[in-house]
């Protein structure tokens, strides 16, 4: 414990260090050359090394998965040989495959919509408090985005957790349904409620991302508009739904994709709950799952599945986020 | 269509602070009324509690013969201009027209109907598809005016409705909206800083300081007979130029004795018929109003309303007349009435300032010809019948 802890401080410290030092040094030599080299040069020394690391690091292992996606998952006389298009044949027939793309869409339909009306909600309530509690109340509804996806995992489980009977329920969840004589549920095993067990850790972790940015949308609208419009008679339903939404549209907008995005991607709670148990599993998982057992030909197709549906949404983000820019 | 009725409202914030004092105004059935006042003196404030924007502390509201202090702005059926124009930016021209019909679920050819008429007196016709952000300022400003056409309300309230325009669209707004209001007949109060949109559009004028009503009358009635030095001060431009001086009274006769005793100006019948207290104030000191246009070439007056040996110190032509400054050694009033009535506090320091000298600067308005030269002395006549007395404490008219 103590070691990790020290190695991870050194950690920090020498890559903040090291990174300041880097780009220290650099600039210092361009502008030891001085003249029409250094104007030439300084930026390419800024943004040059971000673009080598993201070639390194995201480019060249996209295009690798792409390649890998073609070759076997068993060595033929010490190397995979090209297979075609078999691993997408057998990732395709293969029901889990399936499962993982039925649970992600039902991930993408649920999570990000609950998390912007829980969010929006929040705001909308908090609106009316005295700044001092509202500032509280969005603080503590923000929390959980601080907090690492497998912590987050960590703290349902002690939610979620069921005891054989006749011990007693430790679960927050199941001890408190047991007081209304509620058989204890197993949350990660039935096969009705274990899905959403799980999307509910990802809405409580994304509602208060989605909170911060609708409360500030929401404070944007204009007051006048507000007044208008009960002069115009409209009831504070009306005003909400006819007057404010449309005026935040765009801000709803850009954190419903933000979201979808990373629920796209979602992982790390599955991984450290069910593990895709239970018709749980979703792509990213399945194809970790994948990646660990050396399946580098089915895993690669599996992200290229993943990426194909990843790219719509983020168009449709830029091109949103493009459009709020240029109201401003 | 109905009248307002003001009985005695007051406003307290809940911090204790009052911005409405005993505020009583009626505007009658169809009558165009101006709320003017300098910044924060609680016009906008009245004109919000009308609507039911802002609760109402103490006192009686009536919109026709219903008191409304306890109704939404919904049920008081009232429409309002707002100075940003407040449209809905999400919705086109015809639909930020037509949506209180459509809230109060009029029939959709009605509305389509209504939104017509009002379109075709505003001349927005072309304009009816187009969201708000693609209109002009002055465009913006004829759609929140339909807004309250189309609705055919009890009363229109405006909130500064053309503070956001450029000046030139501003004269031309301010005759459109006058000329709209007459034909429509519709009961209107109005908010303003701008004192001649106050003194041009309306009916009548109410001028409201730091919360409390000053003098409610018509335009000319308000320039002429102020009813105290603030009215005095704050209406007209150039401003009254008002300063501290004695009544004497010697064979009969009134006169005013200014620069410290070293001028005396004879006071004719007239000036104090109009205010007549003042003949009873032998000796007092009080506060004397003088509008620049009241100063003539000394040949046009009688002897003795003749201000003699004036030091000029800055002369503006304009065109069409010639602003003189003069000095004189008659101290001017400072009093917190006084800053609010110059609504800019950078010239009320200066008149602090000069005060302290003991003198100040007055402005005459002459026709344009042979101007004076800087530092020169000239004399000045003084149509002294046309002046103003208010007692020099508490501000009044001497009436």
């Amino acid at each position: 414990m103590g070691t990790v802890l020290l190695n991870g401080i050194v950690a920090i410290v020498a890559g903040v260090v090291g990174v300041f030092v880097f780009f220290w040094a650099l600039n210092a030599v361009t502008e030891r050359v001085g003249g029409r080299f250094e104007e030439v040069v300084k930026p390419w020394v800024f943004f040059g090394p971000a673009i080598l690391v993201v070639t390194v690091f995201l480019i060249y292992p996209f295009f690798d998965t792409i390649r890998a996606s073609f070759f076997a998952d068993r060595f033929v006389a010490g190397e995979r040989p090209f297979v075609g298009l078999d691993n997408y044949r057998r990732v395709l027939t293969d029901s889990e495959t399936w499962i993982s793309l039925g649970n992600n869409l039902q991930w993408i339909i649920v999570v990000p919509a609950m998390a912007v009306i829980v969010g929006l909600v929040v705001a909308v309530l908090a609106d009316r408090l005295k700044p001092r509690q509202e500032n509280v109340v969005k603080s503590l509804i923000f929390l959980p985005m601080a907090i690492s996806f497998v912590g987050a995992a960590a703290i349902w489980a002690l939610i979620y957790e069921i005891q054989p009977e006749p011990r007693r329920q430790t679960g927050v969840l199941n001890a408190f349904l047991g007081m209304f004589g509620v058989e204890p549920i197993s949350w990660y095993e039935n096969l009705l409620v274990n899905d959403f067990a799980l999307m509910a850790i990802m809405i409580w972790m994304q509602a208060g991302f989605a909170m911060v940015l609708l409360s500030a949308a929401i404070k944007g609208v204009p007051m006048d508009t507000i007044e208008a419009a009960r002069i115009d008679g409209a009831t504070e339903f009306q005003i909400f739904f006819k007057v404010v939404i449309p005026q935040i549209a765009s801000t709803i907008v850009v954190v419903l994709t933000t979201i979808l995005i990373l629920v796209l991607k979602i992982f790390d709670i599955v991984r450290v709950t069910t593990n895709g148990r239970g018709n749980t599993q979703v792509i990213a998982n399945y194809f970790y799952t994948f990646f660990e057992g050396g399946n580098y030909g089915r895993g690669g197709v599996v992200v290229i599945l993943l990426v194909l549906m990843t790219f719509p949404f983020m168009i449709i983000n830029v091109k949103r986020f493009r459009e709020q820019e240029a109201q401003r | 269509m109905a009248k307002i009725v003001m009985d005695d409202i007051q406003k307290v914030y809940p911090d204790g602070t009052q911005a409405i004092f005993d505020l009583s105004l009626e505007v009658d059935d169809g009558e165009f009324v101006i709320l003017v006042g300098p910044s924060g003196c609680g016009k906008s404030t009245a004109l919000r509690m009308v609507a039911g924007l802002e609760e109402i502390s103490g006192g009686k509201m009536y919109i026709g013969d219903k008191v409304v202090n306890d109704l939404s702005p919904k049920e008081r059926d009232i429409a309002m201009v707002f100075q940003s124009y407040a449209l809905y930016p999400h919705m086109s021209v015809a639909d930020n027209m037509g949506f209180a019909l459509k809230l109060a679920k009029v029939d959709k050819s009605e509305i389509e109907r209504r939104v017509k008429e009002a379109s075709d007196i505003l001349g927005l016709n072309e304009y009816l598809h187009r969201k708000p952000k693609a209109l002009s300022g002055g465009q913006r400003q004829r759609v929140a005016m339909g807004r309250a056409i189309v609705r055919s309300p009890q009363a229109f309230l405006m909130d500064e409705p053309l503070s956001n325009l450029d000046a030139k669209l501003r004269v031309q707004m301010r005759a459109e909206i006058a000329a709209l209001q007459n034909r429509l007949g519709v009961t209107t109060m109005y908010v303003t800083h701008d004192q001649i949109e106050a003194m041009t559009m309306g009916d009548r004028v109410a001028v409201l300081q730091a919360g409390r009503l000053k003098q409610v009358d018509s335009p000319q009635q308000l320039y002429d007979r102020p009813d105290n030095l603030f009215v005095a001060g704050f209406i007209g431009s150039p401003s009254m130029n008002i300063a501290t001086g004695k009544v004497l009274k010697e064979d009969g006769k009134v006169y005013l004795e200014l620069d410290r005793g070293e001028t005396k100006l004879e006071v004719p019948d007239e000036a104090l018929d109009r205010y007549p207290k003042a003949a009873d104030l032998d000796g007092a000191e009080v506060a004397i109003g003088i509008r620049p246009e009241h100063y003539g070439p000394p040949n046009e007056v009688a002897p003795g309303q003749v201000w003699k040996n004036r030091n000029v110190e800055l002369v503006e032509m304009l065109g069409s007349e010639m602003l003189v400054h003069f000095r004189t050694e008659s101290a001017p009033i400072v009093t917190e009435d006084m800053r609010a009535a110059i609504d800019d506090d950078e010239m009320f320091e200066e008149i602090k300032k000069q005060a302290e000298s003991g003198g100040q600067t007055f402005t005459a308005r002459f026709e344009p010809d042979n101007p004076p030269k800087v530092d020169s002395k000239i004399d000045i006549g003084v149509k002294t019948e046309f002046l103003h007395l208010f007692d020099a404490e508490n501000g009044l008219a001497l009436r």
